[in-house]
């Protein structure tokens, strides 16, 4: 979605404005403040993701104040179809769900599929660009060629006249062969599904997954000799996990009054220092 | 949240330009995965079916079933790991032009007719043999949660923040600023 903002705003030249108000947002608790303007930034991590949905139609509403008339009704429609997917984001945040929310919930992707024609030129695949290409290499080799010479004004026109030409033709493709027809626009209407049978979204997410390649894997390739580290990777994290499961274990057994020795008690790290010692004192 | 490592998946090596060698090796990579799924997912196949007594915390013993609820996948892991082409829909039948419809009209994948249709397919029984389930976009015993019990398939993917919901709002589709072709923007 910020790659069709960022194209339709370049389109009428409110790049800038964004950029600027990107980089002025106010500190606020819980929020990551943008150190960067936002076109500087190359890669996004997790919390920068969550930082800008949060931010996202904010930014754009400010960046879009004092338009022309002629654009009054584009960036309008720009702000409807925004406000509309980043609505269905937070909502896709919530914990628990009423009637209401999950209404809300089908309602927003209608919203979005109403508005999306607005992005028509700007989901363009390498498909698309090939064709594009293609085409610009034709309407060049069928250009006639001069050897006369021409007054630099008049070739300057030429030349404007050419690249005028190529772009009208480019959009043409573009146009007429972009489309929305990709998955992840259709995995929107299964959001609701879900909810009333298995519970909120969150429950599923590959963050856990995602953030579990650093403790599991990224850490036990490091510990490894790296000769079959699949094995010692797999190998060496289910020891850990087995050793914090009895650790946990010795932990509750102690809670209940069993009888731990010293040395026992002490490698039982959930517990902090002062309350280690007066588990210790206890038994 | 307990989290468990069970195991690796190995990594297929890269493909090479040549489409028949690439064809071999697509083929090996895909026995590899479902071989491997097969491994991890034998513990579960008979307290899936047939049960396994637990002690609960109330001191009853109950007959517990393990079922595979969930997998949470983006989609191109869900495209190998379902055997499907990257442009259909793991969970419901939409036809790959209408992905673009906000339509819920479409019924739940049934990948078990797509098994009883290559069967049938097989010996030569089929009524209409020209719409195989490779012509909807179906590679046909490359599913990998096929034969699991009292699993559904299509059942298995759930909605994923990450990949589904946040990543929209970064990036939808491989775009490209139409103002500029790949030759521009590379000088």
């Amino acid at each position: 979605m910020m790659d069709w903002i960022q194209g339709i705003q370049k389109k009428n030249g409110r790049l800038e404005a964004f950029d600027k108000v990107w980089i002025a947002l106010p500190p606020y608790p819980g929020f990551l403040v943008p150190k960067k303007a936002y076109r500087e930034v190359t890669q996004w991590q997790g919390k920068e993701r969550r930082n800008l949905r949060r931010c996202v139609l904010g930014v754009l509403a400010v960046a879009l104040r004092h338009l022309e008339s002629a654009q009054l009704i584009l960036f309008k429609r720009v702000l409807r179809c925004v406000r509309a997917l980043v609505d269905f984001n937070m909502m896709a945040q919530y914990r628990s769900h009423t009637a209401e929310t999950i209404t809300y919930m089908e309602d927003y992707p209608d919203t979005i599929h109403k508005r999306k024609d607005i992005f028509l030129e700007f989901p363009v695949t390498k498909r698309i660009r090939a064709k594009v290409d293609e085409h610009r290499r034709e309407l060049r080799h069928d250009r006639p060629k001069t050897r006369e010479r021409i007054a630099p004004t008049k070739r300057r026109r030429m030349r404007d006249a050419e690249r005028e030409e190529e772009t009208k033709r480019r959009m043409k493709v573009i146009f007429c062969e972009s489309h929305f027809n990709f998955i992840k626009m259709h995995f929107l209407s299964h959001f609701c599904d879900d909810i009333l049978p298995f519970g909120n979204i969150p429950m599923y997410s590959t963050d856990f997954g995602e953030l579990g390649h650093k403790t599991q894997i990224k850490a036990g390739s490091r510990q490894s000799n790296k000769k079959n580290a699949s094995w010692q990777i797999v190998q060496s994290y289910s020891r850990q996990h087995g050793i914090r499961i009895r650790l946990l274990n010795l932990e509750s057994l102690g809670r209940c009054g069993a009888d731990l020795s010293a040395n026992v008690v002490e490698h039982l790290t959930p517990l902090a220092p002062q309350q280690r010692l007066a588990f210790v004192g206890g038994c | 949240m307990p989290v468990l490592l069970p195991a690796l998946l190995p990594i297929p090596p890269k493909l090479l330009n040549s489409s028949k060698v690439d064809q071999h090796q697509r083929q090996i990579n895909t026995d590899t995965l479902r071989d491997v799924f097969e491994l991890i997912f034998a513990p579960l196949q008979d307290p899936g079916h047939e049960g396994v007594p637990i002690e609960c915390a109330d001191g009853k013993v109950q007959r517990c079933f393990s079922i595979l609820a969930a997998w949470m996948a983006d989609h191109m892991e869900n495209v190998a790991l379902h055997g499907i082409k990257s442009n259909i829909c793991p969970r419901c039948k939409v036809p790959a032009v209408d992905l673009v419809t906000n339509m819920k009209v479409y019924p739940v994948r049934d990948y078990a007719i797509y098994q009883h249709y290559a069967y049938e397919n097989w010996i030569g029984e089929a009524d209409h043999a020209d719409i195989t389930p490779e012509s909807r976009g179906i590679r046909v015993g490359q599913n990998v949660f096929y034969g699991l019990k009292r699993v559904s398939p299509s059942d298995l993917l759930k909605p994923d923040r990450l990949q589904n919901s946040l990543s929209w709002v970064i990036q939808a589709h491989d775009g490209l600023d139409p103002g500029h072709s790949e030759k521009e923007r590379t000088t």
